[in-house]
């Protein structure tokens, strides 16, 4: 009896002390975003799972935004503080597909404290195809798994995610940005800095990855693209759509053009320009595309690119000769579709 | 709710574990009522819906039984109990098996009767057979002296509603009904907590792990070739064993911790030397029962060879249909029955063979069977079949390549896809193994169990690890069934 008594004691003592230390430290650093408190030590969070992060962010912490960005990985880099005059929240995640913005879009409408009054969208090209845009996707699984019972408490005691504090402390601690995207407390992401020779190691795998599985013979222009972001801008009547195309490298542009997708990528930027009336285009040879330097891939720009953006838009469309970005509408296509193969050639 | 989930944990089984023991300090009656409804609210929480069904199940079955107890003639008993077995049967073949019919009829008869895409309701197939048990030995008159309370405790008790062991009513009634089984027993609990420990790391730790290669085996099955073709057969192996040996385990684990103690249901099944032997071993509560109600009834063995062999498979043929409302499911019965008529004629002719030549068969005869068992379709089944024989090419990793050194533009490369490094998936096998093959069972433990420290310090780290890993809560594949 008694053996049994001291069985059940040495069973819950390690077990109790454990989990406790393990949920404490959970709550304290607060990886997935699910509480929200801020200090010197959980001031760097690593990306764990950005369409998690953010609608944790959104439904469990105060969220009122005029303005919400969407866009895929490249967008997260720019910084939703720049837009100055709006109050944005940027939603972009890792590889968002444009099936994915009507649910995301529709879920910060829902949560939000304020009317959403515009929505700022970062496209890419390579998200155009039948591979990259045919599936249908959408936030619901996320919604229901951030609203099952006992989330947040399931969370807290997960060893995964202990892990992730870990780091998120480690890196607080040292205040140094050691992954390639890392956000501060208020959802702005910073990269890590590389070397000019890592930057031209990771350009190099991305342009054959690229080859591989996005441009050549994976590529294939989606026929009902337009018709997908047709749908998309009919059920947000109430929105004002500000859209840009991410800048990549003029390297792997070259590449794009390379693989005979010049044409496609004409077809996708009229087809933006008929749907929306305009569009920033960022995604040509030019000042900041031309300069590596603003990479660490030669397909992800460093945040200051993002800031960039930010401020070409805030000019708005009307800005003559710009060294970087260009705003098209259907006046003005040809003239600059022309002008960007002649600087393609170049 | 599910045993690996954090209310079930943390909140559920502490609370009414709690409760229950303090109400037997005061009423015995009101903690069989507060279990009783524990037990319905674990079974409702999924989806309230089913309860309707579970409980005027458990009302008409116990009337029955009641009925069947009293002083009728043997022809309206006989009637009664008919009566009885045609409503559990028919609201089994209702929800489970009324798509299957339909389909099979619009196939035959070109017709196009509707689907009806019912849900199927949580457990039925367990607790349909466990009220067939009782009427039957309601019949025997084996049951006198049951009441509601105690009847729907025995149907319903959580630990072994969801997906058994199929518990027989003399197992548990009895226990339900012991003065000393109303206060905690620490030796019991201990046990408990072990036996559930072990189980819940046997689901979350390990048979998790090989779900995910053998989904992503069985969803790319056109693709697959000899190594990942294998390597999805094993996956699936080791997932549905230790996904519901770990089941059954924590099942005996919490019962354990109400002075329950509910059957074995697993005995290293794939330590099997042959067919019979597996079936000893695996599922071993369904076994009893088709042996029990249907074979034994049907004549058994004591026929003649022939019909013997009739009566296994006819035995196989229902264990296949019970487990699903498919043909593969049945394909998969009908291969156990005749590998089971086989491993008879065998014996009967006196001959005999290598143990671990016949380890061998039997292993590999019961890992191909269950790709029927896994596959979605025939299609698929075959598919996985044809890449373990090599018809789909027999092509090598790149980590193999390399050991080997051979150049990595040989023509014999492939691109593993099973969502893990070649390396992983074969130490987890090797793993798997290893376990299944020499570790100490769950029922092992049990019956040697003692209280030592070093064994509540295990069992601790197998909770705490497991615990750790309950934000991604997986259903069990035995709640399909």
């Amino acid at each position: 009896m008694k053996q049994s008594k001291q069985f059940i004691v040495i069973f819950f003592l390690p077990a109790i002390f454990i989990l406790s230390g393990v949920a404490g430290f959970n709550y304290y650093m607060d990886p997935y975003w699910t509480y929200g408190h801020n200090h010197p030590y959980n001031d760097h969070q690593i990306s764990v799972d950005e369409r998690e992060q953010k609608t944790n962010q959104i439904y469990f912490q105060f969220f009122s935004y005029d303005t919400i960005i969407l866009g895929s990985s490249r967008t997260t880099y720019v910084n939703q503080n720049m837009f100055k005059g709006m109050k944005a929240y940027n939603y972009a995640v890792n590889n968002m597909s444009i099936r994915e913005y009507d649910t995301f879009l529709q879920f910060a409408k829902n949560q939000n404290e304020q009317k959403v009054k515009r929505v700022i969208i970062g496209m890419d090209f390579f998200k155009s195809s039948v591979q990259e845009s045919e599936q249908s996707i959408s936030l619901k699984n996320y919604e229901a798994k951030i609203q099952e019972p006992f989330y947040r408490a399931r969370n807290l005691i997960s060893i995964d995610i202990f892990n992730y504090s870990l780091q998120n402390f480690r890196m607080s601690k040292n205040n140094k940005v050691s992954e390639l995207r890392v956000y501060d407390r208020y959802n702005v992401a910073r990269a890590k800095t590389t070397s000019a020779s890592e930057r031209l190691e990771n350009t190099e795998e991305k342009i054959e990855r690229f080859r591989d599985e996005f441009y050549g013979k994976s590529y294939q222009y989606n026929p009902k693209y337009k018709e997908y972001l047709s749908i998309f801008k009919q059920r947000h009547p109430d929105v004002e759509f500000i859209i840009f195309t991410t800048p990549i490298s003029a390297k792997l542009f070259q590449t794009m053009i390379d693989e005979g997708q010049l044409d496609d990528y004409q077809r996708w930027l009229r087809d933006v320009t008929t749907v929306f009336g305009g569009v920033y285009n960022f995604m040509y040879p030019n000042e900041v595309t031309l300069d590596i330097n603003n990479y660490f891939d030669g397909h992800h720009f460093y945040p200051h690119v993002g800031d960039k953006i930010a401020d070409r838009i805030l000019q708005g469309p009307n800005v003559k000769n710009s060294s970087f970005g260009v705003y098209i509408t259907n006046e003005n296509i040809d003239e600059h579709l022309k002008e960007v193969e002649r600087l393609a050639k170049e | 709710m599910i045993f690996n989930s954090f209310e079930f944990i943390f909140l559920f089984l502490p609370i009414v574990l709690l409760v229950y023991f303090l109400l037997n300090k005061w009423n015995f009656t009101c903690a069989k009522v507060w279990l009783l409804g524990g037990s319905l609210f674990f079974y409702g929480w999924w989806n309230p819906s089913y309860l309707p069904l579970i409980i005027s199940s458990l009302i008409v079955n116990f009337l029955v039984g009641s009925s069947l107890g009293k002083d009728h003639s043997p022809y309206r008993r006989k009637l009664i109990l008919t009566l009885g077995i045609i409503f559990n049967v028919s609201l089994l073949g209702y929800f489970k098996y009324y798509d299957f019919f339909v389909e099979n009829i619009n196939f035959l008869f070109d017709e196009s009767i509707a689907l009806k895409n019912l849900l199927l309701p949580l457990a039925i197939s367990f607790y349909t057979f466990q009220q067939i048990g009782y009427l039957v030995d309601s019949y025997r008159g084996e049951t006198k002296g049951y009441n509601f309370l105690n009847y729907s405790l025995f149907v319903t008790f959580f630990p072994q509603l969801i997906a058994g062991p199929i518990v027989h009513h003399s197992q548990v009634m009895g226990q339900f009904q012991q003065k000393e089984n109303r206060r905690l027993n620490p030796q019991n609990f201990a046990l408990g907590l072990l036996i559930f420990s072990i189980g819940l790391f046997k689901k979350v730790a390990i048979a998790d792990s090989f779900a995910m290669w053998a989904n992503r085996g069985y969803g790319m099955a056109e693709g697959l070739t000899f190594v990942d073709g294998w390597m999805t057969a094993f996956a699936y192996t080791f997932q549905l064993y230790f996904d519901f040996s770990g089941y059954s385990d924590m099942a005996i684990g919490a019962g354990l911790l109400f002075n329950i103690r509910l059957p074995k249901n697993f005995l290293s099944p794939y330590k099997a030397v042959n067919i019979q032997d597996f079936w000893r071993r695996w599922h071993i509560t369904l076994s009893t029962f088709l042996t029990q109600y249907i074979y034994i009834p049907l004549g058994g063995s004591r026929k003649g060879p022939a019909r013997t062999y009739i009566n296994i498979l006819i035995i196989f043929f229902i264990s296949g249909f019970w487990h699903g409302a498919g043909w593969t499911f049945i394909v998969w019965g009908m291969m156990h029955g005749a590998a089971s008529v086989i491993n008879r004629a065998w014996k009967r002719a006196g001959r005999s063979m290598n143990k671990w030549l016949a380890w061998l068969i039997t292993f590999n005869f019961v890992n191909i069977s269950w790709v029927f068992f896994r596959a979605p379709d025939f299609e698929t089944a075959m598919h996985v079949l044809k890449s373990m024989a090599g018809l789909n090419g027999i092509y090598l990793p790149k980590e193999v390549i390399e050991a080997l050194h051979i150049p990595l533009g040989s023509p014999v490369l492939f691109n593993f896809k099973l969502g893990s490094p070649f390396v992983e998936v074969l130490l987890y096998t090797i793993g798997g193994f290893l376990i299944v093959l020499f570790a100490k069972n769950s029922i092992e433990w049990r019956d040697e169990f003692e209280p030592k420290k070093t064994v509540a310090f295990y069992a601790s780290v197998l909770f705490l690890y497991s615990v750790m890993q309950l934000q991604q809560v997986t259903e069990f594949l035995y709640f399909n069934f």
